[in-house]
């Protein structure tokens, strides 16, 4: 199953940091998250916030299209970055 | 000279020394160190954590070296972000550029740390007496990193 990381607040929010989830794209993986930490819900899909998937940023107009994700993969979602 | 994050903390003077030795068709050494504040608009500040995405944030910030090069007239660059906990007072960040003149030295180290402060995957959280918050992004910040964008600078 892809492993999931959360970055900055979004751990906070959801209570956890690394998880695995069930999904063979991208955009199922998020409505999983969603479903599964509702806390997320508001936040994965903005365009602000930042999804890395391997070591690669996925941009905002990418996330909407079929993205496979195979069973190794890791995807991470992180907020706007503050760094500096 | 390269980017990348450091746990362990960061000796401004030193890295400026090493950085700037024996370079004789340098005419500039432009250099910037933030510092972690106890302060943060009238809360105190006690520890400051920074979360980073080791292996993806090394990728961005090298990005980020590479368009400083490809956009302004510079010889080297040095920066090094913290990550991990932090006390006030400790650096948080070090940027250096090498120049054979100073306005490039200067506008590249600027470039390089508004695209820090708007780009590179690093989340900053502060621990105070008041409990803990993480930092959002200013508009001040993303209106100094798009002047570089309008310029072109950006890739």
């Amino acid at each position: 199953m892809p492993k999931v990381t959360l970055f900055g607040a979004f751990q906070d929010m959801a209570g956890w940091r690394e998880r695995e989830v069930e999904a063979s794209d991208l955009s199922g993986l998020i409505d999983r998250l969603e479903a599964d930490t509702p806390e997320l819900a508001d936040h994965l899909r903005r365009t602000t916030t930042l999804v890395i998937v391997g070591q690669k940023s996925v941009p905002a107009s990418e996330r909407l299209a079929r993205h496979l994700l195979d069973a190794t993969a890791s995807v991470a979602f992180g907020p706007p970055v503050s760094g500096g | 000279m390269g980017t990348r994050l450091q746990l362990e903390p960061l000796d401004a003077a030193s890295l400026l020394a090493d950085f700037s030795r024996d370079r004789r068709a340098t005419g500039a050494v432009v250099s910037f160190t933030g510092l972690a504040r106890d302060q943060t608009d009238g809360r105190t500040v006690r520890r400051l954590t920074l979360d980073a995405a080791p292996g993806f944030t090394e990728t961005v910030l090298a990005e980020m070296e590479a368009e400083a090069r490809q956009g302004f007239d510079i010889q080297d660059v040095l920066a090094i972000h913290r990550w991990g906990p932090i006390d006030p007072g400790e650096a948080i960040v070090f940027v250096a550029v090498a120049a054979a003149h100073r306005r490039a030295a200067f506008e590249a180290a600027d470039f390089l740390m508004d695209q820090l402060k708007t780009r590179a995957p690093i989340w900053k959280k502060e621990d105070g007496p008041d409990g803990s918050r993480w930092i959002e992004p200013r508009a001040e910040d993303y209106q100094d990193a798009d002047r570089w964008t309008a310029a072109g600078k950006t890739t």
